[in-house]
């Protein structure tokens, strides 16, 4: 069952945003980051079950997270979803090419965030 | 001062270069201008030939192109403004805007072309898109906080609230909303006009389409008490498209026609065929659009301005984006109306079946892959003599002998009559239907196996350049990139070594390069370069089963690689990707003559 999930997002007031969404209405739990190089040492930490990342961050964007976490071999399988303004064709391709399972667009519905996630976690392990 | 001075200084003063050639091009006369906008002087440039100024392709092609004119007197470029690449004495490159008159001086004919450096007007338009780009995007970031704060205020998980505050709460969360749309419609109209809308092309049940499409805007029509009906459904039409991109066609149309219904009333829909294209019409019953605004409707910001209109909302953008998502789709939109009647808007796409896939590139491939080094002799059957001409001279560059003729019947004729390694048709004859030739051709025994090269203007974006190159296989694609029509080339010139393939991309927009890698999958080992000088270096150290260019490179056109691809000793099949930013006039010639074919396989091999 999904319980716990880590974030990183480097836009504050989004990621409060996103919080609220994903405790307050969906009930999960959630750690969070504003860049991607805290992710690694959070997730072993904390062993979330499902890692949601922005896509342009300081230091260490979106897919470079994902592709260290791919190459890490505690983490490699934590599902990893994109939450992005990034959302051409071309770019969602891209990030399930990555290995990403699946892309939620911004702005993000907030009343639904949390189901979305449900959903592609669902899906993943179906 | 003598009237002869006063036009010269007169001339001398414009801001525009003038320049006189004669009939081979050689430079006559130039104005102070020239010197200023080029960088060479006066005596540097009379005497030699206007080449010298050109950018390459131009430069090859200018002598057959002024030898062509003064033989046939047909010619695309005398008295239009057009848009092309000149060459400064330091190298640099730069866009202009060439006017060209024939100024016959008695006998002997004269050229005056007109020159204006445009190149810090295009500049100045792609500053302006990269930032309505970049403001766009910034903009979604404080959006999408707003937006989630008032949705969770809203939906009142942290509280009740007050009545009158969830009022003014919903009114701030819609307004959100509306101004979300917006910039989601300002990005698509500066990728539209960047050429870079992308778009997921598919086998699209068009009629599942129009019926999601009413589903979703159901809510929308009945806040404005409007009902829509489908009133021809239970066929299904299939058509090559991206549903989302539909979807938003059908949203535009469908809301547009809501927001100008009188209440109580019903849009109608109806999907009907028309040979071979499928017809999606949306008919409201409001004031109707009048005939002075005809012309406006789908321009940007359009909206009937009348001050009873005001309040319609919506950014004026809609039709706009409509437009250029259904000719994307190489349909045309359109509309009837008339004043306190209403108004009907259509579109028409063609239908899956009749869309072709590269005919050209298939038949072609084969039979020059054997005998590439004998350019062979080609048979051109195209009634328009301008495109006869053109195909004729790219052809003959290449070493071809080319025979031609406008006629179904006397081409029947020169196939019996002498052997021909390939033949181009032109799909509108005007003694007999293109495709009916063909399927003749390919019932008889002789001639089956006769490769044919589809030359038609009415689809966009079969392109074939193979036979004008001498080399294997080429193929003209646009971008935005058609991911089906992209790999199915490639599949079809790596059939046959198709494991372990290595493809050289050159390319310099590196986002374009990774979609590309990720596009073709596992399989295949994409080396992608940025520049021209490192793919000349990488082709010295390996091989590669195919190489796919773009033309627009930062060190120069990609099509300088041909030379060194040509010169090796194994083929090497080439894929060229043409950006929608090259107007440049033989990239549009030969598009015009070469792409374009609409008929499926299976229809031509009957």
């Amino acid at each position: 069952m999904l319980t716990t999930i880590l974030y990183a997002e480097d836009e504050e007031d989004i990621r409060e945003i996103a919080i609220l969404a994903i405790e307050a209405i969906g009930g999960f739990e959630v750690i969070t980051c504003h860049s991607g190089v805290d992710v690694i040492e959070l997730a072993l930490k904390f062993k979330p079950q499902l890692i949601l990342l922005d896509v342009m961050m300081p230091i260490m964007d979106g897919p470079t997270t994902l592709l260290a976490l791919k190459q890490h071999p505690d983490l490699q399988s934590i599902p990893v979803v994109f939450l992005t303004a990034k959302i051409m064709n071309d770019e969602v391709t891209h990030f399930t090419k990555l290995g990403a399972i699946g892309v939620i667009g911004k702005p993000f519905d907030p009343l639904t965030l949390a189901a979305q996630i449900q959903t592609l976690w669902d899906a993943h392990y179906a | 001062m003598p009237t002869e001075n006063l036009l010269n200084t007169i001339v001398n003063n414009i801001s525009d270069a003038i320049i006189t050639i004669d009939a081979k091009g050689i430079i006559h006369t130039v104005n102070t201008t020239v010197e200023d906008m080029f960088g060479y002087s006066e005596i540097e440039l009379i005497g030699k030939n206007i080449n010298i100024l050109m950018g390459k392709p131009y430069r090859e092609m200018h002598d057959a192109y002024l030898a062509r004119y003064l033989r046939t007197g047909k010619t695309r470029v005398i008295g239009k403004a057009r848009e092309l690449e000149a060459l400064r004495k330091n190298g640099e490159h730069f866009e202009i805007e060439l006017f060209i008159h024939d100024i016959g001086v008695d006998v002997e004919h004269r050229f005056l072309g007109i020159i204006r450096d445009i190149s810090q007007r295009k500049h100045l338009d792609k500053i302006k898109s990269e930032f309505v780009s970049t403001v766009s995007h910034e903009l979604r970031t404080p959006l999408t906080s707003i937006k989630g704060a008032l949705g969770i205020i809203n939906s009142e998980v942290l509280g009740e609230l007050p009545p009158k505050l969830k009022n003014l709460t919903q009114l701030a969360h819609k307004n959100t909303e509306r101004l979300i749309l917006l910039v989601n419609d300002l990005l698509d109209v500066e990728k539209i006009q960047a050429g870079k809308i992308d778009l997921n092309f598919s086998k699209v049940n068009l009629t599942a389409v129009v019926k999601e499409s009413i589903a979703t805007n159901q809510t929308y029509a009945s806040q404005l008490k409007v009902g829509i009906e489908l009133a021809d459904f239970g066929k299904d039409y299939f058509v090559k498209g991206d549903s989302n991109r539909l979807l938003q066609v059908m949203a535009n149309l469908i809301s547009n026609a809501a927001k100008y219904s009188p209440a109580n009333e019903v849009i109608k829909i109806t999907l009907t065929r028309c040979d071979n294209l499928v017809q999606v019409s949306v008919s409201d019953n409001g004031d109707g659009i009048p005939p002075e605004y005809r012309s406006k409707i789908f321009q940007k910001f359009s909206q009937i301005d009348a001050s009873d209109r005001r309040q319609k909302g919506g950014t004026g953008l809609g039709l706009n984006i409509t437009k250029a998502i259904v000719e994307y789709h190489g349909g045309t939109i359109d509309f009837i109306s008339e004043v306190n009647k209403g108004a009907t808007f259509f579109f028409k796409l063609p239908l899956w079946e009749a869309i072709t896939e590269t005919v050209a590139l298939k038949e072609l491939s084969e039979p020059l892959k054997q005998n590439r080094k004998n350019a062979g002799t080609i048979l051109v059957l195209e009634d328009d003599p301008d495109i006869a001409a053109l195909l004729t001279l790219m052809l003959e560059q290449h070493q071809f002998k080319v025979i031609s003729c406008g006629l179904a019947a006397h081409a029947k004729q020169l196939l019996i009559t002498q052997p021909f390694d390939l033949i181009t048709v032109d799909i509108r004859l005007p003694d007999q239907d293109g495709l009916s030739f063909i399927k003749e051709l390919r019932k008889d025994n002789q001639f089956k196996d006769l490769p044919i090269v589809i030359v038609s203007a009415e689809a966009n974006l079969v392109k074939n350049q193979n036979i004008t190159s001498g080399l294997h296989v080429i193929d003209w694609i646009e971008k935005p990139i058609n991911q089906h029509r992209l790999l199915n080339s490639i599949d079809l010139t790596l059939l046959k070594h198709k494991q372990h393939s290595k493809i050289l991309y050159i390319e310099d927009d590196a986002d374009l390069a990774k979609i590309m890698t990720s596009l073709l999958g596992d399989e295949i080992t994409v080396i992608s370069v940025t520049t021209l000088e490192a793919a000349k270096e990488t082709l010295q150290q390996e091989e590669f089963d195919l190489v796919i260019l773009d033309i627009g490179l930062p060190d120069g056109t990609g099509l300088d690689i041909l030379p060194v691809l040509q010169s090796y000793a194994t083929i090497t099949p080439v894929i060229i990707f043409s950006g929608n930013h090259i107007t440049t006039d033989i990239i549009n010639k030969v598009d015009a003559a070469l792409i374009k074919s609409q008929a499926t396989n299976d229809e031509l091999s009957l």
